[in-house]
């Protein structure tokens, strides 16, 4: 299946066939604005931004965003639990760069640690609350868990 | 038309100096504008004959620098400035210093602006000529009282800061028990918002319709009205929907509305275009304040009564006269503005961000937009981005041709209230005119999209299926042969 | 290519109780198959949810591109052993698309027996990496399996083709250079550990599945060490610090989405290219073909109708039409890709032997897969034939048939018997694929043959005696004969003891065929046959 398209609550997963054709067997073609589904025809304007589809249709304007199969179900499974950030060797916490308590969106920078002269940033695994467990200038062993990423409800 | 000045800077942003321009421009006269780089390209640049740039620690804080935009206005030899709404629009010391630099200020006699500016002192000189305002407790006439003065207005009561305006700082107050802390923390807020911590009180009409009056005066004493618009759909005191004329009023009503505001006009010998903005409960309705400048629901009264007001304001700057005497003065249909946000109202009407990839005004209906497609809405200003202005023969017409412009209102890049505006006009109760400020507040699931039906949901999988470059790749990967024989298991 | 003529009267008697017989037929093999792929015990259905896992077919439907067939092999595996509780054999493989990939699929069904390997999983598993093998398929396995059945050891583990075969299998798909992905849904205990080891790409799903040679039991029986499941063998522990494992998933959902990610991104190889063209329907309606084929194995029938039936626009080009006329050679298109089809029309003379083993090298030299229709009995007997050579000209098509290069496919059509079955590319002669008709049989001679030859021996011996067989007697020789036969030479059994890949309805082999061909051209075909020696 081709991923997940995402606006608000609502998820719709993809499984097209290859024409394109939707699940139900109709042939699907945009040609000048006008969206063919079978034969219906719905006209249509669109843009896209990244992942984001934006298209106004019917009267109603959506953003979708489309979720790749793999990054969806990962998500999935992850808000539902604890992300630890660990320590992947041995070495020493350089500096703090997100607050404890405040709100880390995914990727977002959380400290440096040093090892083997070598810094590294690790970054927040998931989005959440942001629990910090170390201190600058606190050593630590591989696996340690430097800090905890707690869903956001 | 012989005006006393050859160019007009204007000295605002968005959709009003877009508007604004357009008449100067159809008026024949020289187009200018002040402008902030963040909003890079926008349709007021497009009009406007020359540019300068502000800059301040904010863009904000750029277009209240008066001494700057002064500067820029004398940089360029401009004749007149017009400070649209918001901003230094109702800044007394600006006004004054436009005026004393030589330059025509678009807009009343400063002295009006202080009179009017002061919440307190606006509604002693209303009160005292005879016009009707509500029970209140001013803190300046006995602050050592206050509280208990304000104990015997009653309840329900609205604590207002003095200096305020628009909406801010306002709190409803239905249990004396809490009066004193919400007149404590509306003092602060007024210290923070308008650097001015006195309040008074007034009485709250329940269910209240905001009902407000155009006006135009000549600056000698004479003045009148282009009949009210009503702004009652709002939410946290920001409209959202306006409309002329109101559905609530009888014709004596609207008379005796109409007829206040004009006499309160001329009792401060108004000069220029100014509104009225009363408070109105079942029969019986009570000053709040006078906007000493042109509003953004203003195109309803264009539409109404065919006043181009932004012009009337460039002839009376120049010492012309009223367009008309107050019969002649007539209005023909309805009609409706909708406010479009870049707001979320799923997410509370937290407010939006992105680039404005398509953009489509529907054709029919008079859209005043501050963006261009290709643009970027971004943090810095307002969240008001655009208004759509409709005009039929009735109300119910109008609500139609509403609702056929916002479904074909194409705005694609970032989420707006353009759905939420949609169910908003479909409500029962505001379909029946059936309208109050409390409204919005009490039907919070308008906010909540409906569910996609399974003909849209199959539509948006096609689309991705087409345009998502993703999805396309995927659906091409599978092999020929296999593509043919489709979902077959033996 | 000329269209096949057809001349079966389709309003006939006979043809409309040929077809109510086989579409009678057709809808048992579908509700066998219906039963074997999704009839499975509550309690095994409760067990699996309370797991958090999916049933094997969600997995699948899961897996697969939306939109593409799926050609499953040996559904019925097991069929008739273990007292019918290990459906299918406990596994599912099949041939699928899976991130625009031809991929074999194998799976351990964990509602049956726990996904348990009986002897005939092992076998069922064996055969599906030979043929991923033989047609450079990658594999994706999705192990969920408690393990080797033990009362049944010795049936399934010392041999040569026996579980050690699954092992040296992956690793000679590895060495060919054919990627095999693991998705590790369960457990994989002892040699079950190495399916994801010996994949080139493994997932693990955390919570559910795990990778040890001896389970927390067995730990703790040998050494006294007490340790979890997933400590000793799950997805954080194999993923983070052993290397066992490639990708933690979250979920099935995001474990299977890992796996399609892994196929599509593995560099596609550049497929054979054979003769083809756009593919064309029939000409005829396949359905007819329940209505050509006999309600007694042992009637006659035009195998040109049978082909008519299948090959696109019924066109076939027919090699020498008027010679050994018992065995019609030719060339059709089967979804578009061009096929040599050999196909039987009476007892093979010498002539139709020569003529099927000219026939196969032009194939071989052509580059044209071959197709083998089965409907045969055996090679004529008699003393004229002897004397002339038929053993020898049977051993000449034997020897094509070995030595060919281009792929074959064999259908068992009616009845596949005896030596006949040799020259026709059998089981033992590598066809890449190998199915069978519903109605059809196969043994070393027909049922009645074997119960008149016993007879026969049986009335020489009183001869000697001076006896002569009375009617009970002869009854008590021919009906146990008959008896095993119609057991042991039927569909059912030869499905069910994997001597097949699985049974296909007559209207469904086209779709198959047309699968199977795609499938093998992912191999090399290599350069025509130098063939042993022919006896001339």
């Amino acid at each position: 299946m081709q991923g997940y398209l995402v606006t608000g609550d609502t998820v719709i997963p993809l499984a097209l066939e290859k024409g394109p054709r939707l699940p139900d067997g109709r042939p699907v073609r945009l040609e000048e604005g006008v969206l063919h589904l079978g034969s219906l025809r719905h006209p249509v304007l669109h843009a896209i931004d990244g992942d984001t589809l934006w298209v106004h249709l019917d009267g109603r304007i959506h953003a979708l965003a489309w979720h790749d199969p793999v990054d969806f179900h990962e998500a999935a499974a992850s808000s539902s639990g604890d992300n630890i950030v660990a320590a992947p060797m041995p070495g020493l916490v350089v500096r703090l760069i997100a607050a404890d308590g405040t709100a880390v969106e995914k990727d977002d920078a959380l400290l440096v640690i040093e090892s083997m002269k070598l810094e590294t940033t690790l970054r927040a695994p998931a989005a959440g609350t942001l629990s910090l467990h170390v201190a600058a200038g606190q050593g630590f062993e591989r696996g340690a868990p430097l800090a905890t990423i707690a869903p956001k409800d | 038309m012989r005006f006393g000045f050859d160019s007009v800077l204007v000295a605002n942003r968005g959709e009003i100096a877009a508007r604004i321009l357009r008449t100067v421009k159809a008026a024949g006269l020289r187009a200018l504008l002040v402008a902030h780089e963040v909003d890079g390209e926008t349709p007021a640049m497009l009009l406007a004959d020359d540019v300068r740039m502000l800059s301040g620690e904010t863009p904000v804080a750029a277009f209240l620098d008066g001494a700057q935009i002064l500067e820029a206005a004398a940089s360029m030899g401009a004749g007149a400035v017009h400070p649209g709404y918001g901003f230094l629009s109702e800044n007394a010391a600006f006004a004054r210093a436009v005026e004393a630099a030589g330059i025509v200020w678009i807009g009343p006699a400063p002295e009006t602006i202080d009179l009017m500016g002061d919440k307190v002192s606006a509604r002693r000189f209303v009160a005292d000529r005879g016009f009707p305002v509500a029970p209140s407790a001013i803190e300046d006439d006995d602050p050592a009282n206050f509280a208990a003065n304000a104990r015997l207005v009653g309840t329900p009561l609205l604590i207002k800061p003095s200096a305020g305006g628009g909406g801010k700082g306002m709190r409803i107050v239905r249990d004396l028990t809490l009066l004193e802390e919400e007149i404590a923390t509306a003092r602060s807020e007024g210290e923070r918002y308008f650097g001015d911590g006195r309040l008074f009180v007034e009485r709250y009409i329940e269910n209240p319709r905001h009902i407000e009056v155009q006006v135009l005066g000549d600056g000698q004493g004479n003045a009148i009205h282009l009949f009210e618009r009503e702004c009652s759909l709002q939410r946290r005191f920001q409209k959202i929907v306006e409309e002329a004329p109101s559905p609530a009023l009888s014709e004596a009503e609207r008379n005796d509305i109409c007829e206040a505001a004009a006499g309160i006009a001329r009792a401060c010998a108004y000069r220029g275009a100014g509104t009225v903005e009363f408070i109105y409960g079942t029969g019986s309705f009570y000053f709040l304040e006078m906007n000493t400048r042109l509003q953004v629901e203003h195109p309803v009264t264009e539409a109404i009564t065919g006043v181009d007001l932004v012009a009337q304001q460039l002839a009376i700057a120049s010492g012309s006269p009223l367009p008309a005497g107050q019969d002649g003065i007539v209005r023909a249909g309805h009609a409706i503005e909708a406010r479009i946000y870049a707001e979320d109202p799923a997410s509370g009407f937290a407010p939006t961000t992105g680039p404005v990839l398509r953009l489509v005004p529907p054709a029919g209906a008079r859209f005043d937009a501050g963006l261009l497609e290709g643009g970027r809405v971004h943090a810095s200003f307002d969240p008001m981005i655009a208004k759509l202005i409709v005009h039929a023969a009735d109300r119910e017409a109008a609500l139609a041709a509403m609702d056929d412009a916002l479904s074909r209102l194409t705005l694609l890049g970032l989420t707006t209230n353009i759905g939420y505006l949609r169910r908003l006009l479909a409500d029962a109760d505001v379909a029946a005119g059936r309208m109050h400020t409390g409204l919005i507040a009490e039907k919070p699931e308008i906010a909540a999209a409906p569910p996609l039906g399974d003909e849209t949901r199959d539509a948006l999988t096609a689309l991705a299926a087409l345009v998502v470059p993703d999805v396309a790749r995927r659906l091409d990967a599978v092999p020929a042969l296999h593509a043919m024989m489709g979902r077959w298991q033996n | 290519m000329r269209r096949i003529e057809s001349r079966v009267s389709t309003a006939s008697a006979e043809f409309r109780a040929n077809s109510a017989h086989h579409r009678a037929l057709a809808g048992e093999l579908a509700a066998r198959q219906r039963a074997a792929r999704e009839d499975r015990p509550a309690r095994d259905r409760d067990r699996l949810a309370r797991q958090g896992k999916l049933g094997i077919r969600e997995r699948l439907a899961a897996l697969l591109d939306p939109g593409t067939p799926f050609l499953e092999l040996s559904t019925l595996a097991a069929g008739r052993s273990y007292g019918g509780d290990v459906p299918g054999a406990g596994q599912l493989c099949g041939i699928g698309i899976v991130g625009g990939r031809e991929v074999m699929i194998r799976a351990d069904d964990p509602a049956v027996k726990g996904g348990a390997w009986y002897p005939h999983s092992v076998k069922k598993i064996v055969r599906a990496l030979d043929i991923a093998i033989e047609n450079r398929l990658p594999v994706l396995h999705m192990c969920d399996s408690a393990g080797g059945f033990l009362p049944l050891q010795a049936e399934f583990f010392p041999d040569r083709y026996h579980a050690g075969r699954i092992f040296r299998n992956q690793s000679i798909l590895s060495k060919l250079g054919v990627p095999q992905v693991a998705i590790v849904m369960g457990h994989c205990t002892a040699g079950g550990a190495y399916i994801p080891a010996l994949s080139d790409y493994s997932v693990i799903v955390r919570g559910t599945g795990a990778v040890f040679l001896g389970g927390p039991p067995l730990v703790k029986a040998a050494t006294g060490e007490v340790v979890t499941v997933d400590e000793l063998g799950g997805a954080d522990m194999h993923t983070s610090v052993s290397g066992v494992a490639d990708y933690p998933a979250a979920s099935e959902a995001h474990g299977i989405a890992l796996a399609r990610e892994i196929m599509a991104s593995l560099s596609p190889r550049e497929k054979v290219r054979i003769d083809e063209t756009a593919p064309e329907p029939p000409a005829y309606d396949p359905e007819e073909l329940y209505g050509i084929l006999p309600r007694d194995n042992r009637t006659q029938f035009d195998m040109r109708e049978v082909i008519a039936r299948i090959v696109d626009g019924s066109r076939f080009h027919e090699y020498q039409p008027a010679f050994g006329t018992t065995l019609i050679c030719g060339f059709a298109r089967i979804w578009g890709y061009k096929v040599g089809i050999l196909a039987n029309n009476g007892v093979l003379f010498s002539e139709s032997a020569l003529k099927g083993t000219h026939f196969i090298q032009l194939c071989d030299k052509d580059r044209t897969p071959l197709l083998f229709l089965q409907n045969i009995t055996g090679f004529m007997v008699g003393k004229e034939y002897e004397r002339g050579g038929i053993t020898k000209d049977g051993a000449k098509m034997i020897m094509a048939v070995s030595g060919a290069s281009v792929p074959k496919f064999t259908v068992n059509a009616n009845a596949s018997y005896g030596a006949g079955t040799y020259g026709m590319a059998g089981r033992a002669f590598d066809s890449r694929f190998l199915f069978s008709w519903p109605h059809a049989q196969v043994g070393v001679m027909g049922a009645e043959q074997a119960a008149n030859v016993l007879t026969e021996v049986k009335m020489r011996q009183l001869a000697r005696e001076d006896r002569t067989l009375d009617d009970a007697e002869a009854a008590a020789i021919r009906d146990p004969i008959l008896a095993e036969y119609a057991d042991k030479a039927s569909a059912w059994h030869a499905t069910s003891e994997l001597w097949d890949d699985g049974i296909l309805d007559p209207v469904a082999t086209r779709n198959a065929l047309g699968i199977a061909i795609s499938a093998a051209l992912n191999a090399p075909i290599a350069d025509p046959a130098h063939y042993g020696v022919f006896r001339m």
